[in-house]
């Protein structure tokens, strides 16, 4: 029963693309372990936000954009139009 | 530590560490009296309320999320459950003697739903499946192990019967859609030869049978389910030599 409910709700759209990989390799290839040491977080946490599987709060985009030196608007993107 | 830990490719949080081992003393010390597994119950649901208190913050936004999407997966799965329990007993001349074991069943299907709805959001299917595959091949080898001490023979016929859970958590990487399909069939096989289907005859939670389709046919079906969802690439999802997933 609980497989249904999963595949059921796996469907659900992430609306949200991310560019955290790029720059956190343009970061002097730094690891995903080193970013979610400098952020607070488990590796775990950098690697779903990274395939798209988790998108994080305002108050974490911001420390990470703060340690990768760019703004939350690089590293996170509306997929799609707005208005569609 | 630390190294065995990336090798599973998971971190708990140190509370979840020590519910865990509460949990396990509570078994163990169950061979004194029954009444320890009551420290089972904090092991399990206490570091949970006092994060929800606010009392205990071990765990990041992201683990916080799952534990609390398992959550609301687990009362759905269990409220639907023990409305068509109740709607079976109330409706039929059956008696539940043993009310513990509707109990028991009750436990197991909230912390089972909970459990695999984590590991889900925690790892994805792919790897999810691989290691609920990899977990009861070591726990199938280890049963047989420990119950055939004393015979060789048996101890290695045994543990061979562990061998094809390894086969297909192997296979599971390489073509999920082949091992969803297997699984799917062996689950099926299971239902049969340990007379699972009984559940739907006129003593459904009689020998244990709730808890065994719970966590045995539960977990093998709704693994092949995941893998049949699976497309080859998303599959092979595994960390590269730098502890780092690609």
């Amino acid at each position: 029963m609980y497989s249904l409910l999963y595949i059921v709700t796996m469907k659900t759209r992430h609306e949200i693309s991310n560019q955290v990989k790029l720059y956190r390799l343009r970061a002097g290839d730094m690891t995903q372990e080193q970013l979610a040491t400098s952020i607070g977080v488990t590796r775990q946490t950098i690697l779903s936000i990274e395939k798209g599987r988790y998108t994080p709060s305002v108050a974490l985009a911001l420390r990470m954009a703060e340690v990768l030196e760019t703004t939350v608007e690089e590293l996170f993107e509306l997929k799609g139009d707005l208005n569609g | 530590m630390d190294r065995i830990w990336k090798w599973i490719g998971w971190q708990p949080a140190w509370g979840t560490l020590v519910g865990f081992a509460l949990v396990i003393l509570s078994f163990v010390l169950t061979a004194v009296d029954w009444a320890f597994i009551a420290l089972a119950a904090l092991g399990t649901f206490g570091p949970g309320i006092l994060r929800e208190m606010g009392l205990l913050n071990d765990q990041d936004e992201f683990q916080r999320r799952a534990s609390r999407k398992a959550g609301y997966h687990a009362f759905l799965v269990a409220g639907l459950l023990s409305f068509f329990l109740v709607a079976y007993y109330r409706s039929t001349e059956s008696i539940l003697e043993e009310a513990d074991v509707i109990l028991e069943l009750f436990l197991v299907i909230l912390w089972f739903t909970w459990f695999f709805s984590s590991l889900l959001d925690y790892w994805g299917p792919a790897r999810t499946v691989t290691r609920i595959l990899i977990a009861f091949g070591v726990f199938w080898a280890l049963f047989n192990i420990l119950g055939n001490l004393t015979d060789i023979v048996a101890l290695f016929m045994q543990t061979l019967l562990a061998v094809p859970f390894f086969l297909l958590a192997w296979t599971a990487t390489r073509w999920p859609r082949l091992a969803g399909i297997l699984l799917i069939l062996a689950a099926i096989s299971f239902f049969f030869m340990f007379d699972l289907y009984k559940i739907f005859g006129p003593d459904p939670l009689a020998k244990g049978r709730g808890h065994v389709i719970v966590l045995f046919f539960g977990p093998l079906f709704t693994s092949g389910l995941l893998l049949l969802k699976k497309t080859e690439n998303e599959a092979v999802e595994e960390p590269s030599s730098q502890g780092e997933m690609s």
